[in-house]
């Protein structure tokens, strides 16, 4: 299984992976770190659509609540697929950059 | 803005309230909301249900409603025609099949029926919906647009309006009660597949009429758009007869299996 699998989900998806990579963070949480490290803002109804779906897949967890909010786990399958994913993007870049270089 | 955010999980499919409401709505509370924020929340609220699978009963339900209005609707339209009229022995011979369609939907809605059975009323659903829309483009075709309570011939911009708008809703009604059918497997797929060709047909005819209709001068164009949606009328009714066709051939000479348990999210 593959982070693409999420279809429309799949790019927020990675935002929110890495996200939680560093720490458990609830929904406001996460939006705010992706704004951090991405210069994107995830709209709530993104933001929660593609946690659903990490969360059916088994990327991701939710922890017992903390003031009517859901923290948010990453799981050693999301910390895999998201290995992979980041791998796969970082062979793109090397090769995108070599091929910028010979021009 | 409390009552705002509540109204917007509503849009949102009820398995999904029950997981996530609450912290989403601690989320909507606690950040700050810009107008893109609530076009996002509606348009992933749409994307939820569209991928929702639908449980028989509200998949009859659905098909009942479209009965329902092509029923209302084609009534509405013969109160207001000339009894001689070709198109009074067309919505004639809808009416009945509306109507069946609209009281096996609601029975199966309100009495808790078997939900096997609801592919019946699902399929009258869709004739009603389908007999509209021939109906529409006869209308189209003949140039007589439905006008309440005046004179046959209307080419005011407002009932042109309304038609359009109304037309748009139905065909798009058809389409996806089609392409929901299709996905959950609870239509026949032929059915479902004519509701989406014929709908898809007929939202056709609304784009490439209006562009007829505002682009290219109307006494030139009106015999063009009599040709195109002549065209159009007749893929769709071929459309839905080999749709019916095939779903009655289906159902008369293959043992019906009782459907396999769905799990509803």
């Amino acid at each position: 299984m593959t982070i693409e699998e999420i279809g429309k989900f799949s790019d927020p998806a990675v935002l929110i992976l890495t996200s939680l990579a560093e720490a458990d963070k609830h929904g406001y949480a996460i939006m705010l770190d992706v704004e951090k490290i991405a210069g994107v803002r995830l709209g709530p109804g993104t933001l929660y659509g593609a946690i659903s779906r990490l969360e059916e897949r088994g990327y991701i967890k939710s922890m017992p609540q903390d003031n009517r909010r859901k923290p948010y786990q990453i799981t050693e399958n999301g910390r895999g697929a998201l290995s992979k994913y980041l791998e796969t993007l970082t062979s793109i870049a090397q090769i995108g950059q070599k091929r910028l270089a010979n021009k | 803005m409390g009552w705002l955010h509540i109204v917007l999980v509503r849009l949102y499919p009820k398995h999904w309230r029950e997981r996530y409401a609450q912290e989403f709505l601690e989320l909507l509370a606690e950040a700050e909301l810009k107008p893109t924020d609530y076009a996002d929340i509606v348009l992933a609220a749409l994307y939820e249900r569209a991928y929702t699978p639908i449980s028989p009963r509200n998949l009859t339900f659905m098909g009942g409603l479209g009965a329902l209005c092509a029923l209302l609707l084609s009534l509405l339209i013969l109160f207001n025609m000339e009894q001689a009229h070709p198109q009074v022995t067309l919505i004639l011979m809808g009416m009945p099949l509306l109507m069946l369609g609209v009281v096996r939907a609601l029975h199966i809605r309100f009495r808790q029926a078997c939900p096997h059975k609801s592919q019946l009323a699902q399929f009258f659903g869709m004739l009603g919906g389908g007999v509209l829309l021939v109906l529409f483009a006869l209308f189209v075709v003949s140039g007589n647009l439905p006008s309440l309570g005046r004179a046959v011939r209307s080419t005011s911009l407002l009932w042109t309006a309304l038609f359009l708008v109304g037309f748009t809703f139905i065909t798009l009604w058809v389409m996806l009660a089609g392409y929901i059918g299709l996905r959950t497997k609870r239509l026949h797929w032929a059915l479902g597949l004519c509701g989406i060709v014929s709908g898809g047909l007929s939202l056709l005819l609304v784009v490439v009429g209006g562009v007829i209709f505002t682009v290219w001068t109307p006494n030139a164009a009106w015999e063009l758009m009599l040709a195109f949606a002549t065209a159009i009328w007749v893929l769709s009714s071929m459309a839905w007869s080999g749709g019916i066709a095939w779903t009655l051939l289906c159902e008369l000479y293959q043992p019906r299996t009782p459907p396999q348990p769905i799990e509803y999210r």
